[in-house]
C-alpha cells in the first residue's frame, strides 16, 4: 500500500474539514493565484498564493481552501521520512 | 495491501515496544499534544493502551473550536440578532451553544447563516451579495493566513469577526501557571507548517522543555513520544521535528508575512487559560473597514456581557488545560453528549470529549 492511498484512506475517514488537519492534493492546473487540485478524485479550485514557484504534478497540503505546503511526491507516495526515522533510531 | 497493513502493524508494535524498555524503571512522564487531530490519532488507534502506565498522554488546548470563550460567541450571536446580515462560519462552529442557542439555531429561526469550506467562499458570496457578508475567523496559525489573504484582496461589503488566536502565546502561558506538569510536548503539525520549527525557540529556551513536531498518522505520533522519551532522558530540550515530510524550521515565510500584515496582537481571553497575553488576533487598524467590531462598533457600544449557567459544571476548561480527561467531568456522556452537547469539546469534532465520546475511550 502507498503512503498515497494510506493518505487517501485517511481522507476518507475523516468526515468534516478538521481546522488542524491539511489534505495531500496534487496541482491539475494553475491560473494563478488559483489552481485547480485533485484530492484522489475530487477536484477544487484553491488559492495558491503563498506557494510560489508551483507546477502542475505537485503535491501540495490543503487546509480551508488554500494551499499551505508543498510535499514532495516521494514522501506522499512512501511516507519515507517515517520508514527513515525508524531505521536511523535503529527500531528495524 | 494486505503486507504493507502489517508492515504498518509492525512498526506500531516495535515503535511501542521501544518505548516501554525505555520506560521502564523510569520515572512518571507526562507529555501533551496540543492539537484536536493529534487527539483524534490517539484515541481512534487506541495509542495510549500502547504506553507503559507510567507515561501518561495528556490532551492540551489544541482545539481552536474549544477554547473560543463564550463572549466572542455572545458578540457573534447578538451581531446577527441586530443587523441583517450574511453570516459565514465553519460547519464545527456552528453547533457550539451559548444559553441554549447556537448558529444552526438562528439559521432555523430565518437568519441567513451559510456553513463554508472555505473564507475564498464567503468572498463568493460577498461578490454576489449586496449585503454585508460577515466571516466568523476562527483557528490557529494554520487557517490565519487563509484570512490574512481574504482581508488583502476582499470586496467591499466583506468583513471578518477575528476570533483567531496564535498558539505558541498559549503554550508559554500553560507552562508559567505551572498547575500541570508537562515535561514534554508534542506539538502540532500543521501550526508548524507556517510557523516552522523556529517559532518553539522562545518555549524551549524560557522552560527547556522537549518539543516534538509530528504528523497525524499513528507512527507519526509513537516515534514522537518515542523521541520525547528519549529526549527527556537524556536531560536535553530538544526541539524534534518528526513531521519532516511538511515542516522545515523556517515554515512557510509567505504566510508568516501575509500574517503579520493583517493581524496585530493583543491579550486575549481563551476558554480554560483565562487572558493569554499576545495570544489575540485582531485586524490591525489601517484593515478597520474589514473587521466587525469595527464596522458595527456603534452595535457593539450597547453589548452587555453574560453567563451561560448551564456551563457552570462543564469542565471542558480543565480538559483543555490536561488537569483532567473527558471522563472525570460530571456531564460527560451523561447530560452532555454528541447528539446534546453542552460544553465546545463535546461539539467540536476536534474537541477531546467528542473523540473520547465517538470512539468509546471512555469505556
Amino acid at each position: 500500500m502507498s503512503g498515497w492511498i494510506l493518505l487517501e484512506e485517511l481522507c476518507k475517514n475523516r468526515r468534516v474539514i478538521s481546522l488542524c488537519l491539511a489534505i495531500p492534493a496534487r496541482v491539475e492546473e494553475i491560473k494563478y493565484p488559483i489552481a485547480i487540485v485533485d484530492f484522489g478524485g475530487t477536484k477544487r479550485e484553491v488559492r495558491i498564493d503563498l506557494l510560489p514557484d508551483l507546477n502542475v504534478g505537485d503535491y501540495v497540503l490543503v487546509h480551508v481552501g488554500y494551499a499551505i505546503q508543498k510535499v514532495s511526491q516521494k514522501d506522499v507516495e512512501e511516507l519515507s521520512s517515517i520508514y527513515g526515522k525508524l531505521r536511523d533510531e535503529g527500531v528495524f | 495491501m494486505t503486507k504493507a497493513v502489517s508492515s504498518r502493524k509492525d512498526i506500531i508494535r516495535r515503535v511501542s515496544e521501544e518505548i516501554r524498555r525505555e520506560m521502564e524503571g523510569y520515572r512518571e512522564l507526562k507529555i501533551m499534544h496540543l492539537c484536536g487531530t493529534h487527539e483524534d490519532t490517539v484515541t481512534k488507534y487506541g495509542l495510549r493502551s500502547l504506553l507503559p502506565n507510567n507515561l501518561k498522554l495528556l490532551s492540551g488546548p489544541g482545539c481552536p473550536v474549544c477554547i473560543i470563550p463564550d463572549t466572542d460567541l455572545q458578540r457573534v450571536f447578538y451581531l446577527i440578532e441586530n443587523e441583517d446580515i450574511i453570516f459565514t462560519t465553519f460547519g464545527d462552529m456552528a453547533r457550539v451553544p451559548f444559553k441554549g442557542k447556537s448558529l444552526f439555531y438562528y439559521r432555523s429561526k430565518g437568519n441567513d447563516i451559510r456553513i463554508v469550506y472555505s473564507i475564498f467562499d464567503s468572498m463568493n458570496i460577498a461578490r454576489e451579495s449586496k449585503k454585508m457578508v460577515v466571516h466568523f475567523g476562527i483557528g490557529f496559525e494554520t487557517t490565519m493566513p487563509s484570512t490574512a489573504l481574504a482581508i488583502l484582496d476582499s470586496p467591499d461589503n466583506f468583513c471578518v469577526f477575528s476570533s483567531h488566536r496564535f498558539f505558541i502565546p498559549a503554550m508559554d502561558y500553560l507552562l508559567s501557571l505551572g498547575d500541570v506538569r508537562v515535561d514534554g510536548f508534542i506539538n502540532p503539525g500543521h501550526v508548524s507548517t507556517i510557523t516552522g520549527i523556529k517559532a518553539y525557540e522562545g518555549v524551549r529556551k524560557k522552560y527547556g522543555v522537549p518539543q516534538a513536531i509530528a504528523g497525524f498518522e499513528p507512527e507519526d505520533v509513537l516515534i514522537a513520544l518515542l523521541n520525547l522519551v528519549k529526549s527527556i532522558k537524556s536531560g536535553d530540550s530538544e526541539l524534534i521535528n518528526e513531521y519532516t515530510r511538511a515542516v522545515t524550521y523556517e515554515g512557510n515565510v509567505k504566510a508568516q508575512e501575509v500574517m503579520n500584515e493583517v493581524f496585530a496582537t493583543d491579550d486575549w481571553e481563551w476558554r480554560g487559560l483565562g487572558v493569554v497575553p499576545e495570544s489575540g488576533a485582531p485586524l490591525k487598524d489601517k484593515y478597520g473597514d474589514y473587521d466587525a467590531l469595527k464596522v458595527f462598533e456603534d452595535l457593539f457600544e450597547d453589548f452587555v456581557e453574560e453567563e451561560d449557567v448551564k456551563k457552570k459544571a462543564c469542565r471542558c476548561g480543565d480538559v483543555l488545560r490536561g488537569i483532567i480527561m473527558p471522563s472525570e467531568c460530571p456531564l460527560f456522556q451523561k447530560s452532555c453528549t454528541p447528539k446534546d452537547p453542552i460544553g465546545p469539546c463535546m461539539v467540536s469534532f476536534e474537541g477531546t470529549c467528542n473523540i473520547w465520546a465517538k470512539y468509546g475511550a471512555y469505556i
